[in-house]
């Protein structure tokens, strides 16, 4: 019994380090993942509420820094009740087969003053295809804010299939504009 | 400018019965747009009535002439509230009116979601109120043309004095 109750603290003790790998973790209230979009040429704010990301990040070697953020489709905020309502569907994220949409970065490039082009692969609705994101980061006390904005083709993920792929009605081009507040995680300890 | 007030009716309880789908977007694009010309139309004539006096009433007993004018007050407020209320729920909604896809028009409040479904009730019980308000005045109009025989409803539609 007692190596059963030892067993289980090893495991209990593993499982947030598995859960969010990295260095860093994210300071959700004061962080937001949002994207902006065109319906009948009235643009419209939306938010990624729920993400979680693996961070791994020396502030002195940025550009060797591993990203990989995970959205949950299903949250999606469209700015719009009736869009809120539609944005999970098998039209749109198909949140059900496709619960998150990731980004893993692969190569980090400086381009001085703090900004950095992160290249790696978008993953949305099972498609995956090379990204660039252009970054910042500023250093914020202990913390690091990372801060970028993109934009995406919402068919080339095949966001609004069928009859949404109509785009003016629902424009093509998405922008996403993040902003990111990394705490460091208290130090692991080496066993 | 009534049968353009009719159609509008019509396109925004069809609107309002859709799914939400591209098809739908459009028709509430054009219900906005057609809305804000007849804001703008009904705006025009309430300055012209006000300048130019209309014509005298036809011959009618004293009740029926204080419903009439409270008829036509009641007639002409719905016209001009009707699209502003329609104009508020956009506003509300965070969806500002892009006029014929061309001109962004002012919003008339800060996006506020939970005042838009209440906002859209007034726009929907105004435009009941109005329903109500046709119906007997067509039905007021109908009786002094056939009952009565005077030139009410000649008046209201000067199409038909050509044909007397
Ligand atoms: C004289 C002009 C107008 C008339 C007669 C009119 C009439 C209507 C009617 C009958 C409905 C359906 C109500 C229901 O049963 O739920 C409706 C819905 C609506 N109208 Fe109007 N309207 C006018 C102008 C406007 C304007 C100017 C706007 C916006 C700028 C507007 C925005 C809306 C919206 C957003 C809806 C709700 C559609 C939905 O359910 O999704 N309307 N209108």
């Amino acid at each position: 019994m007692k190596k059963r109750i030892a067993c289980l603290l090893v495991v209990a003790s593993l499982v947030p380090a598995l859960a969010t790998a990295g260095n860093w973790s994210i300071d959700d209230a004061r962080s937001k993942i949002g994207f902006q979009y065109q319906a009948m040429g009235a643009t419209l704010d939306g938010e990624f509420p729920q993400y979680m990301a693996d961070i791994e990040l020396d502030p002195a070697k940025p550009d060797q820094a591993q990203i990989t953020l995970d959205v949950t489709t299903a949250k999606t905020d469209a700015g719009n009740p009736d869009a809120t309502a539609e944005v999970g569907s098998p039209l749109f994220f198909d949140s059900r087969r496709y619960p998150t949409a990731r980004f893993a970065s692969s190569r980090i490039q400086p381009q001085g003053n703090g900004r950095f082009l992160v290249e790696g692969k978008l993953s949305v609705k099972g498609i995956t295809r090379p990204a660039g994101i252009p970054v910042m980061l500023k250093t914020e006390g202990k913390n690091q804010r990372l801060t970028g904005t993109f934009k995406l083709n919402r068919l080339d993920y095949r966001i609004g299939e069928g009859m949404w792929a109509d785009t003016s009605a629902l424009a093509n081009e998405v922008k996403v504009a993040f902003s990111l507040l990394l705490v460091p995680k208290p130090s692991r300890k080496t066993p | 400018m009534a049968f353009a007030l009719v159609a509008n009716f019509t396109l925004g309880v069809s609107v309002s019965e859709m799914d939400l789908s591209p098809l739908k977007l459009k028709m509430l694009a054009w219900h906005k747009w057609a809305g804000m010309t007849l804001l703008a139309l009904v705006t025009l004539r309430l300055v012209n009535r006000l300048i130019f006096q209309p014509p005298p009433p036809e011959p009618a007993p004293r009740w029926q002439q204080r419903a009439a004018s409270w008829m036509h007050a009641a007639l002409y407020v719905l016209m001009f509230a009707i699209p502003v209320s329609g104009w508020l729920v956009t506003s509300a909604a965070g969806i500002p009116v892009i006029y014929l896809n061309l001109w962004e028009l002012p919003q008339l409040l800060p996006k506020n979601l939970e005042w838009a479904d209440p906002l859209k009730e007034v726009h929907e019980a105004l435009n009941q109120a109005l329903l109500m308000l046709v119906i007997v005045h067509v039905l007021a109009a109908i009786k002094h043309h056939v009952v009565d025989r005077d030139s009410t409803l000649v008046r209201m539609l000067p199409y038909l004095e050509k044909r007397r």
